[in-house]
């Protein structure tokens, strides 16, 4: 196929894109489509972010695979120059222009940069209560995820199928005890989402989820939750587990109040599964001389919580998707290519 | 063996263990109100119900504990344990008496469960059980 | 923010230690802080030095809404000016419920330094003495925690079924005051607490981590004072024992006098009001302290550290382990002069 490439000396815009995670892919993609010269980077060595570990996608339960199936359609089909397995550790400004500091060198000079370099699971082990890295029944949201895309077989315990289950909503997240009081917004539709993979994989199995507030916002993901009640009989308790512990049997032992009959209960469940939260990566980078990020939440902060959506407040340098706080696949794309936009009129206007 | 008095007792727990539970009767009531599982105790019901404003009927704890399967003011493991040895005199079962049918609960739910329905059914179930029929209206 | 558990290690004074009694160790189990001294004096070769005017903390009194929180300030001012007048700097405490109220009384100063100003002005005024805050504040099993190898290069026996070549199954239980209000004050936190285990598994013993091994023994302090109250402090003290049942623990260790106390007698009264009893083979479940547990693997003898002050027979143990004991010696005196065996009364007495 012979690649689009609008890219000539008349056009001498060059940019960096960091990250090639859903907003990475749509910010790249749609600034090349633009015309602009795209250098694109990611510490991993193929496209995709988190999604290459998904199973299944809410809310429509499309298969992660066949999106980025997509995806890379979009991406092979127009010129973008890839560095794949650079992690790129700051950035600075040098003549008005950006250079990219990564373990691979130093790379420049771009007009702008795009920062779309995604979050990290919040390490649930800094919970200690939920017993995870303690108890093999413990396990968390992503880790069931790629459980569920490597085959049911791994589920069983002790050769049989789980008769019950539990997940457990806001584990690193809105949680004084960790200092992080922000919601994930994705986990309680993660969660609904896993229940009902899971009553259908096991049709016999007890699915219960422990929720403070059942957060349910985005399109189609209250009739998810609608379904997981009434077609699919997960048991939604309202209260937050507080106890983990392991019987003889290591099956794993919850505790935690029904607070809707104001009273504690207790079941034994197969697998506990941490709903867990999303926080800013580990290998964030830092913009020299300027802080870019929030001080509350660590995610890269907007120059206005209403109208500066990936704008840093720093000229030329714009950050998309998840690194800017919780998002969902489809709010990282539009924010990639909103990203992507707001470049073009900087450039155009320097 | 009748054991030495010391004055004082170990506690019956109010935990409600989940293990011990038994849905058969949730299962049942679902079978005709599916809808009956969507309740999510936003309460609407209840604020408006007479029953509930005059006496102790609320259809979310009543749902809740049907779900989970405990008869918690009997302090016996299950509901369906209760409903077996006729001993269906929990506070909010017992309640149900005081529906008066009017069907408010039903108008006002967001979730759109016919709840004067559900109301009916468990009514029906419990008199089914003949011994446990006393004190609840035939309908 | 919070931290892994393997990382809740804290600074443990390596010698001079100004050693404070518990009131109501000195009463429940009278060997057990004399063995601990001789101990560390005659085993470990460490310098220990005791007050003879050093009082009660006023710990239960304070917890029982008995004494107001500022006597209770001023009576904890007047042990650190002991302290610091025979030039001491690291308090090494006996009890769980002093170490606890220690802890919390030093956040207090630190956060409200009027008030710590204030208990001076108190204790200045009614004794004359000054104070200052110990450089070092530990409890008394971390400091067997922290020579735990040492006391197994000198053991005499292991913590082994001398029958089946078996370590023996070890329930440890931590007092909720030694690290659930500062889980940074105790060696390894409060959910995966180690300073006993730690003990146990340098010992030759094993571990038993069943689902209740968090719960509280139920002392609660204003829950046993008064006979009516007692139930609820029985009730917990069940619930741990139901729940460590099918492990067949050969021994409970504990680290709290009130904790060690209670899991042992308690036992008893189980036994003789419910017909219960949690050991294997229709036994009850021997408990002992920290101290005891060091000075049985180094060859005490039993009756000279008051093992036979413990409801629970610790025979069966000491036979487990193999160590020599005269059984006609069990209730005798220091000079060896038999006292007589206990009477059971049958008016309980307050
Ligand atoms: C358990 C779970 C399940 C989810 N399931 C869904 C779902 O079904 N549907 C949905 O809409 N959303 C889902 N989400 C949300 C989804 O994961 C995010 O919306 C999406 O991953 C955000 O995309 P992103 O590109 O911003 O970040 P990421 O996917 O995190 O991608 C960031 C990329 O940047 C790279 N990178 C990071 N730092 C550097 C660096 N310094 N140098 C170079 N490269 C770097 C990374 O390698 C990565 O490839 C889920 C979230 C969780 C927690
Ligand atoms: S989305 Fe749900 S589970 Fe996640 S933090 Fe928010 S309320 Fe908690
Ligand atoms: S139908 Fe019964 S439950 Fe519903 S509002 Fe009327 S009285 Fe209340
Ligand atoms: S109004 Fe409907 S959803 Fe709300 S509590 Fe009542 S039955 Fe449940
Ligand atoms: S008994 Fe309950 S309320 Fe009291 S300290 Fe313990 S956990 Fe807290």
């Amino acid at each position: 196929m012979l690649k689009e490439n609008k890219h000539t000396s008349s056009n001498p815009f060059r940019i960096a894109v960091i990250g090639a995670g859903p907003a990475g892919i749509a910010a790249a993609v749609s600034a090349a489509a633009m015309g602009v010269e795209v250098d694109w980077f990611d510490k991993e060595q193929r496209p995709g972010g988190k999604l290459n570990d998904y199973h299944q996608l809410f809310p429509d339960r499309e298969f992660a695979d066949q999106i980025l199936k997509d995806f890379s359609g979009k991406t092979e089909a127009i010129e973008i120059k890839k560095h794949f397995g650079t992690i790129v550790s700051s950035i600075e400004k040098v003549d008005g222009n950006y250079n990219l500091l990564s373990n691979k060198g130093i790379k420049g000079s771009y007009n702008a940069v795009i920062i779309a370099a995604g979050f990290d699971f919040f390490d649930a082990r800094l919970k200690e209560e939920y017993g995870y890295g303690m108890y093999d029944h413990v396990i968390t949201s992503p880790d069931l995820e790629k459980m569920l895309k490597t085959g049911q077989e791994k589920l069983k315990c002790n050769g049989s199928f789980p008769e019950a289950m539990a997940f457990v909503h806001c584990v690193g997240s809105r949680d004084q005890q960790i200092g992080i009081n922000y919601c994930s917004r994705l986990c309680c539709i993660t969660g609904i989402k896993q229940a009902i993979e899971i009553r259908e994989l096991f049709p016999s199995c007890k699915v219960y989820n422990f929720y403070i507030d059942m957060r349910a916002f985005g399109s189609g993901y209250e009739e998810l939750y609608r379904q997981a009640q009434e077609k699919y009989n997960v048991q939604f308790i309202r209260g937050r587990v507080s106890e983990a512990s392991e019987n003889q049997q290591k099956r794993i032992v919850l505790k935690a109040e029904d607070t809707l009959m104001s009273r504690p209960v207790k079941v034994t469940v197969d697998w506990l599964v941490l709903l867990v939260g999303m926080v800013p990566s580990c290998t964030m980078v830092d913009v020299e001389n300027f802080s870019c990020t929030d001080q509350e939440t660590g995610f890269y902060k907007q120059s206005n919580p209403l109208s500066g959506g990936g704008l840093s407040g720093q000229p030329g340098i714009f950050n998309a998707g998840a690194c800017g706080g919780p998002m969902s696949i489809p709010e990282a794309l539009a924010s990639g290519r909103s990203a992507a936009m707001e470049v073009w009129q900087y450039l155009i206007k320097r | 063996m009748a054991g030495k008095d010391f004055g004082f007792a170990t506690k019956a727990g109010r935990q409600i263990d989940l293990d011990q539970l038994d849905t058969t009767l949730a299962d049942k009531i679902a079978l005709a109100v599916n809808s009956w599982r969507a309740c999510i105790s936003c309460g609407s019901c209840t604020a408006t119900c007479p029953a509930g404003v005059k006496f102790h009927l609320q259809l979310p704890t009543l749902n809740r504990a049907f779900q989970l399967g405990t008869d918690f003011c009997l302090e016996l493991p299950t509901l369906n344990r209760a409903f077996q040895l006729g001993t269906a005199s929990c506070l909010e079962l017992a309640t149900l008496k005081s529906c008066l049918l009017c069907g408010k609960c039903q108008l006002v739910c967001p979730r759109g469960i016919p709840t004067r329905y559900v109301s009916i059914q468990i009514m029906q179930k419990f008199k089914s059980n003949s011994h446990v029929a006393k004190g609840i209206p035939s309908v | 923010m919070s931290k892994y558990w393997k990382e809740y290690q804290k600074e443990i004074a390596e010698d001079n230690y100004f050693y404070v009694r518990s009131c109501i160790r000195q009463n429940f189990f009278p060997g057990a802080e004399n063995l601990f001294i001789d101990i560390l004096r005659n085993k470990l070769g460490k310098k220990v030095f005791e007050d003879a005017d050093h009082t009660t903390c006023t710990g239960i009194g304070y917890h029982s809404d008995i004494v107001p929180l500022e006597t209770t300030m001023t009576v904890v001012a007047r042990q650190f000016a002991l302290m610091k007048e025979k030039e001491y700097k690291n308090l090494a405490v006996s009890c769980v419920t002093s170490f606890g109220l220690y802890s919390e009384i030093l956040d207090m100063w630190k956060h409200k330094p009027e008030l710590k100003e204030k208990i001076a002005g108190y204790l200045s005024e009614a004794t004359g003495r000054s104070f200052e805050v110990p450089e070092n504040m530990v409890h008394a099993s971390d400091i067997l925690y922290k020579f735990r190898n040492e006391i197994a290069a000198i053991a005499k026996h292991k913590l082994v079924n001398r029958h089946t070549g078996e370590p023996l199954k070890i329930v440890d239980h931590i007092g909720c005051h030694y690290a659930k209000t500062f889980p940074e004050r105790g060696v390894g936190g409060s959910e995966f607490p180690q300073v006993l285990t730690g003990l146990i598994n340098a010992w030759g013993g094993q571990t038993v981590d069943y689902p209740e091994r968090r719960h509280c023994c139920g002392f609660g302090f204003r829950n046993y004072l008064v006979q009516e109250n007692r139930g609820y402090s029985i009730s917990q003290s069940k619930i741990k024992l139901e729940s460590m049942q099918p492990f067949e623990p050969d021994l409970m260790v504990a680290n709290c006098p009130g904790c060690a106390m209670f899991l042992d007698r308690w036992q008893y009264t189980l036994e003789e009001s419910e017909g219960t009893v949690y050991g294997a083979g229709g036994l009850k479940i021997p408990v002992v302290t920290h101290e005891e547990l060091a000075g049985i693997v180094l060859g005490y003898d039993p009756w000279q550290i008051g093992l036979q002050t413990h409801q629970v027979p610790v025979e069966v143990l000491l036979d487990k382990i193999g160590i020599d004991y005269d059984p006609e010696l069990k209730y005798a005196d220091l000079k060896g002069n038999l006292i007589g065996d206990p009477q059971m009364i049958n008016e309980h007495a307050c």
